[in-house]
């Protein structure tokens, strides 16, 4: 996303880099600072309620014990199984639809626009009946999960099976290939670039899905350590949760954007930045 | 049914001489599905082979639907979903576009503080009601703020984007002629980035239509969404059923008209810009 932006000012050197690094750093901790020093017990004169807004060194605390006492990772482990698994199906499903329905004109025109109006439903909605259907355990979270990842896949394969270099499609047809042939040794090579380009969408939006059906009813999870101290007005606890579920979807969205970055290099086309 | 504009298959155009049926051929085929997949789903709630406790049946969803129109619950939930999330989106996405243009306006704003707003971009945005519940109490504040929250953070981004990739000759141009940082904005920066804004309220409206949804899922007291949380513990399957094709619905026309209207305005720009 920021590519775009990163080209239009000039290329900073890494010197300017390091500088500008620092400052954000700063920033962050001058805040943290801040909030340290002025939060406390309101009867004592502190500006900063800490029953309301927390303490700093009072969540690092509870980090840490979270940490000892194992509960933090096992409520990670949990929320990354629900979103890998719902990924893995979800993506999968969008995948092979998009493909199928590009292939006819009934699918092309008739169904596939049905699937992009469902798009703009939020897929949210759908976690009180998938928890009523599923139940509170890990399957109530994998059929969200894989309901928000099914769309972020179907749109971009879907596309991307559309958008073959004519040519290509021409000199195939004229070989005589048949349908099938030709999604394999065309249509499905050409849109490897949108698959990937979906599940670098998908895999936020995935973990984003978990924690929201976590908070909404469950018995695991990083959802529930966020949702359990807000029931006991926690604020420590609930920005424990709020802090891990933010670190951890930058660092997945970090790797995703590593991980497919090869994938989408050897076409410049402008969409690739997408 | 809307075709997603950014999918559009380079058909030739309809002859005008073509009949009714033919022009609107993917249409009815598409009344057509929805009809065999409602007729469907009453066969097979009545035949046994869907389970009425999971499926429901079109019957009961129906009676659970006119039972919350008759009792006012259903207008009322949908006014006040809709308001919420309008309220949220006019305040969040106004916001984000003043952010953006003062942060493009200065290099400080450029280099130190946008890549920080990036990073809360990618936080799961959702995952801050627990924390704005402890802040703000149960109830529409909170709704609203997450709303704001989201509406921010998808508007931030195209206004922004707008606002730095602005054409470096008409920029060059107006520096040449003297104009001030606050005259190449009102002249040329935004005027250039409009398109993107729009672009960008398009997202926000439906994203914030769906956080309010969800904030009233988890704690609200009022709106479709805690029309849906009453049904889910009641295990009123009918009504989970029935509630969430309501917000479907509503969400289908909101990005409808939405689409209608920034298409609209967005018919000038090339498709390459427009469409990103």
């Amino acid at each position: 996303m920021t590519t775009r932006a990163e080209r239009g000012r000039r290329p900073p050197g890494s010197r300017q880099r390091v500088v500008v690094f620092a400052g954000q750093v700063l920033i962050i901790a001058l805040i943290f600072l801040v909030w340290q020093s002025m939060s406390g017990n309101p009867q004592n004169g502190s500006p900063v309620n800490e029953f309301l807004f927390g303490k700093p060194s009072d969540i690092w605390l509870r980090f840490v014990e979270g940490i000892q006492d194992g509960s933090l990772p096992a409520a990670i482990g949990v929320t990354l199984e629900e979103a890998l698994i719902g990924l893995a199906i979800g993506a999968g499903a969008g995948i092979v639809l998009a493909f199928a329905l590009s292939l006819t004109w009934f699918g092309r025109r008739v169904l596939a626009p049905m699937v992009f109006a469902l798009y703009a439903v939020p897929r949210f909605v759908l976690a009180p009946y998938f928890i009523f259907v599923f139940g509170l355990g890990l399957w109530s979270k994998v059929a969200l999960v894989g309901a928000v990842s099914f769309f972020y896949a179907f749109m971009s394969t879907f596309q991307g099976a559309l958008s073959v270099d004519a040519e290509l499609d021409a000199v195939a047809r004229m070989m005589q290939a048949s349908r099938f042939q030709l999604v394999r040794t065309v249509n499905f090579p050409s849109a490897m670039i949108w698959v990937a380009l979906s599940l670098k969408q998908a895999t936020p939006n995935a973990f984003q899905a978990a924690i929201v059906a976590e908070l909404l009813a469950s018995n695991a999870g990083l959802g529930l350590v966020m949702s359990s101290s807000e029931n006991r007005f926690d604020i420590n606890g609930v920005l424990v949760g709020t802090l891990v579920t933010t670190a951890l979807a930058i660092l997945i969205y970090g790797l995703v954007q590593l991980a497919t970055r090869p994938l989408l290099q050897w076409r410049s086309t402008p969409d690739a930045d997408r | 049914m809307p075709t997603d504009s950014r999918i559009v298959e380079t058909a030739a155009p309809p002859r005008p001489t073509a009949n009714w049926a033919v022009r609107h051929k993917a249409g009815l085929a598409q009344f057509a599905v929805i009809v065999v997949l409602v007729a469907f789903w009453q066969v097979g709630a009545s035949a046994g082979f869907l389970d009425h406790q999971v499926f429901g049946s079109p019957e009961s969803v129906w009676q659970q639907l006119s039972a919350w129109y008759e009792s006012g619950l259903l207008l009322s939930g949908a006014l006040s979903t809709l308001g919420t999330s309008l309220l949220g989106f006019a305040i969040g996405s106004v916001a984000a576009v003043i952010v953006a243009f003062l942060l493009s306006l200065t290099r400080i704003g450029r280099t130190l503080l946008a890549p920080l707003v990036f990073l809360g971009y990618s936080a799961p945005r959702l995952a801050f009601l627990p924390m704005l519940i402890i802040w703000l109490g149960i109830g529409i504040q909170a709704t609203v703020v997450l709303a704001v929250l989201v509406a921010f953070m998808d508007a931030f981004f195209p206004a922004y984007e707008g606002a730095i990739g602005v054409d470096s000759e008409l920029l060059s141009v107006t520096a040449m002629m003297g104009g001030s940082r606050f005259q190449v904005l009102r002249t040329v920066r935004f005027p250039a980035s409009l398109a993107w804004v729009a672009l960008g309220f398009s997202v926000a409206i439906p994203q914030s239509f769906g956080a309010v949804v969800f904030a009233q899922l988890f704690a609200g007291t009022s709106g479709l969404g805690y029309l849906l949380k009453t049904s889910a513990d009641d295990f009123n399957g009918a009504g989970l059923i029935g509630g969430t094709l309501v917000v479907a619905a509503m969400a289908i026309l909101i990005n409808w008209i939405v689409g209608a209207i920034v298409g609209r305005y967005l018919k000038w720009q090339t498709n390459e810009t427009a469409t990103r």
